[in-house]
């Protein structure tokens, strides 16, 4: 079954195509501002580990699912598994599975508060996803897409 | 015989109302119930368990920080713990042969008969 995010790609130029597409020729930060910028950056940088292969991706989510819990049973609370999160949160937006989305962005939110070093300003990104998980996923849906043109 | 004690901390409480009722169904435990993660040490220090099934996360204090109280508690730290969680699939906790990080772990949605087979399994070593 398609995503209904699928329905955007297959239409072609869309407002939000278009505006990722300035963006991407603008720069991140500077068109979306440093939050929204940096959330998606990190999509970016997540393509280096998947080369964007469905199947290996949802390997991927699973596999570092297992050791988000492996890192949680041993009460760890600190930068490596923020960013376990973090992955696990851009995975499931490939993926198209919100419900995963909001769990991963709502345990990063409350981890941000606890987590000592950078992560404690990550709180309002956390909260960006939670408000449009659907938008944070088009976005991410859409990067992996014009990714895949090249 | 006497029955087993199990505590059930979990934050869904549809999920846990469920499991009890299937694990009260088959006669050999006694159930109880604990919804906050914050609450599961004092719980379980009132109500003494055999077993805690215990879901790794949940919000205010996680699986992996109310087994670090446990262990700190000189009437809890032998207490056995089966981890329940719903980020791992149950296809992938199978492939690892049901533990990750040396903890015993079940996927949910859980299956009654698995779970109990799993808990006896448990309680017997």
């Amino acid at each position: 079954m398609k995503h209904p995010s699928d329905a955007l790609m297959d239409i072609g130029v869309t407002e939000m195509q278009r505006e990722l597409r300035i963006a991407l020729e603008k720069g991140l930060h500077q068109h979306f501002g440093d939050l929204v910028g940096g959330m998606l950056g990190d999509v970016l940088s997540y393509r280096e580990r998947t080369k964007l292969d469905l199947q290996r991706l949802r390997e991927l989510v699973e596999n570092d699912a297992a050791a988000v819990v492996g890192a949680i049973v041993a009460n760890r609370v600190d930068g490596a598994l923020m960013v376990m999160i973090r992955s696990q949160m851009i995975g499931s937006a490939l993926l198209g599975d919100r419900d995963a989305v909001v769990r991963w962005a709502t345990e990063g939110m409350n981890r941000s508060r606890r987590v000592a070093g950078p992560w404690t300003d990550t709180e309002r990104q956390w909260q960006w996803v939670m408000e449009d998980p659907n938008r944070y996923i088009m976005y991410a849906r859409q990067l992996k897409y014009f990714l895949n043109q090249f | 015989m006497a029955k087993r004690r199990i505590l059930v901390v979990d934050d869904e409480v549809g999920f846990t109302h469920l499991l009890k009722l299937n694990l009260d169904k088959d006669g050999r435990y006694e159930v109880r119930i604990e919804n906050q993660g914050a609450k599961a040490v004092e719980t379980a220090r009132e109500f003494l368990p055999d077993l805690i099934l215990l879901d790794i996360i949940m919000p205010e204090k996680d699986g992996g920080e109310v087994l670090a109280e446990l262990q700190q508690e000189p009437s809890l730290k032998n207490v056995r713990v089966l981890f329940l969680t719903a980020t791992v699939s149950i296809k992938g906790v199978e492939e690892r042969n049901g533990t990750i990080r040396g903890m015993p772990f079940v996927a949910k949605p859980v299956e009654p008969k698995k779970l109990i087979k799993r808990i006896e399994e448990i309680l017997n070593t």
